[in-house]
């Protein structure tokens, strides 16, 4: 099973981190992503600039409606996903509980939809 | 053959939910094993092993789905390619109906098929542990909302309707339906691991199995609809589901805690050990929040004549010497190794409740300002309004004959009934049969007869039990 692990945060928050905290963060994320790896099960993972640099768009009537911001004005923001490959959903939120901002928001589990068909996604 | 069914059903269901990693793949499954059972077995008679024939004839069916879907799937995946991408697929498969992808299950992908084909299952398909055990712990994983895993394990691991189940949470058929589909598919579809849970997870996911535990056990003790009283198989399952949570967790007292409180209730309802007659449910109970309970409040029962024959007997009136003791000693002995662990909980509390209730003589010598101080601490547990209700009907025994400006029973009736009015503005309380009942006699106690009468109506009125609501119209 392939999971979407969506990491929520309040952008203040990581913004009024002092510069150790912000160097630690860091440091877990690269530590979780090498755990990560090292165990085969990095499928994909990023993470996104604030999201007051995101543009929202949708169609209506073929004409293209744009926002400037992210698609829900919300205290806590999409900051960065993981993709990981996992044998069940205990194991998805296993990986989910390491992501170093589960102490500040909120990671979001997610299935991924398997369309390829066969086995696992 | 509805027999069978009934009985066999939870452990077919486990081992299909173990092998499709579906519940409603199984369910499908097991209702049309059900039909063929009812077609063949008449004929060519039951089978010796109707469980073994159950889980055989719905394991074939369920492959068949299995392979329905595969088949659908593939269609998808063609479209879904030429079509660029998932989102087409989906309208694709909006399209289709039934034909929903079905997600692959776990790290051995198994969805009951083997690469090559169908396969059997094992010669005996139930020798793997407790399946129901591990379908218990499903149902109340964590990743499911509290209300869910609650009716969820009603339906999946007792049987219960969704009709039966609404009723339990005061809520509506309908969408009490559809959540449990929602929930079916979100174990199938984020893929919750199916699996009594390894030690260092054991102890968060047990508090929820507790209160499932105990919901089945009341549901059973004063089944909510029906012509009879209780359902014993429904008691039995859950005291049987206890007594395994209690091997496999010595050390922890909430568990012995909740073995006591079941087997002392139990004890104390002689339909269970085959007598005629019913009895209501014991110390009534703090439910699992936000649900309010179907079971009931025995003092609320209580201050009543005697009732018709062989029907509903409130406490006040049993027939103590035919209680089951051994079940009661039992009870009280898990409670003593509970309270030696040193950390109290509600189920210890409740249990001691109804060890009190067990060990009183006569309903008048009950220590009621021991059960009182009991209900006091309860609330600090568990601050919901069932519980309150009970602690002021439970106050309103207290009789202390020997003070002097003593209030008589009339007027206690009296208070209770105005600190029970503070109660009614809780959503669902009105609707809550207990309620109505509980008002009922302390405004009979009181003196208020019309009024009284009333409530009795109310309570005749929000009660399915056809039994009990027998007993109430009497009032």
């Amino acid at each position: 099973m392939k999971y979407a692990l969506l990491v929520y945060v309040d952008e203040k928050v990581t913004q009024g981190m002092s510069e150790d905290e912000g160097k630690a963060l860091f440091a877990g994320y690269m530590e979780l992503t090498e755990q990560l790896k090292a165990s085969g099960k990095l499928i994909a993972g990023d993470a996104l600039q604030p999201a007051g640099s995101a543009t929202s768009l949708r169609v209506k009537n073929g004409k293209c409606l744009v926002t400037d911001g992210p698609f829900a004005e919300t205290k806590e923001q999409l900051g960065g996903f993981y993709v990981v490959e996992a044998a069940n959903l205990d194991e998805a939120m296993d990986w989910a509980a390491k992501v170093p901002d589960a102490k500040y928001g909120t990671i979001e589990v997610r299935p991924i939809w398997d369309f390829a068909g066969g086995g696992a996604a | 053959m509805e027999r069978v069914a009934r009985a066999e059903r939870t452990l077919v269901l486990a081992a299909l939910v173990r092998r499709f990693r579906d519940v409603e793949r199984a369910e499908d499954a097991f209702q049309d094993a059900c039909v063929a059972a009812l077609r063949t077995w008449p004929e060519r008679g039951v089978p010796s092993n109707p469980a073994a024939w159950l889980l055989r004839a719905a394991g074939h069916r369920a492959v068949d789905t299995v392979r329905r879907d595969r088949h659908y799937r593939a269609i998808v995946d063609d479209l879904g390619r030429t079509a660029h991408g998932g989102a087409a697929a989906r309208g694709v498969v909006a399209r289709t109906g039934s034909a929903r992808p079905r997600g692959s299950v776990g790290p051995t992908g198994t969805d009951g098929l083997a690469a090559t084909g169908p396969t059997e299952p094992p010669d005996d398909p139930f020798e793997l542990g407790d399946d129901r055990l591990r379908l218990v712990f499903t149902c109340c994983h964590p990743a499911i909302d509290a209300e869910s895993r609650v009716a969820l394990t009603l339906q999946v691991v007792c049987g219960l309707t969704a009709r039966e189940i609404a009723r339990a949470f005061l809520s509506d058929e309908g969408a009490m339906a559809q959540r449990l589909v929602r929930v079916k598919r979100k174990i199938r579809d984020s893929a919750i691991p199916y699996e009594v849970p390894p030690p260092e997870r054991l102890g968060e996911r047990l508090d929820a199995v507790l209160r499932v535990v105990y919901l089945v056990f009341n549901e059973g003790h004063q089944a909510t609809e029906g012509p009879a009283l209780g359902r014993a198989d429904l008691v039995e399952e859950s005291i049987r589901l206890a007594r395994l949570l209690g091997e496999l967790l010595p050390g922890e007292p909430e568990v012995l805690g909740l073995v006591s409180l079941l087997l002392t209730t139990a004890a104390r309802r002689p339909g269970a050990t085959g007598a005629a007659l019913d009895a209501p449910p014991a110390p009534p109970a703090a439910q699992a929040k936000p649900a309010i309970p179907a079971s009931d409040s025995e003092s609320a029962r209580a201050s009543a004549a005697l009732p018709p024959a062989a029907a509903y007997v409130p406490l006040e009136h049993q027939d103590r010497t035919r209680w089951d003791r051994a079940r009661i000693d039992e009870g009280i002995a898990l409670l003593d190794r509970a309270l030696t662990l040193r950390r109290p909980g509600r189920y210890q509390i409740l249990a001691a409740i109804s060890a009190l209730h067990a060990q009183a003589l006569a309903w008048s010598t009950t220590d009621w300002p021991q059960i009182t101080a009991l209900y006091t601490a309860l609330l600090r547990h568990d601050p919901s309004p069932v519980v309150e209700l009970n602690r002021i009907l439970a106050r309103s025994m207290i009789a202390t004959p020997d003070a002097p400006d003593a209030p008589d029973d009339r007027t206690r009736a009296a208070s209770a009934v105005a600190a029970l009015a503070r109660l009614a503005s809780v959503p669902g309380m009105t609707r809550y049969q207990p309620y109505h009942a509980a008002r009922a006699s302390l405004l009979r106690r009181a003196g208020r007869e019309d009024e009284a009468r009333a409530a009795f109506a109310e309570a005749a009125a929000l009660t399915r039990n056809a039994a009990e609501r027998a007993w109430l119209e009497t009032r």
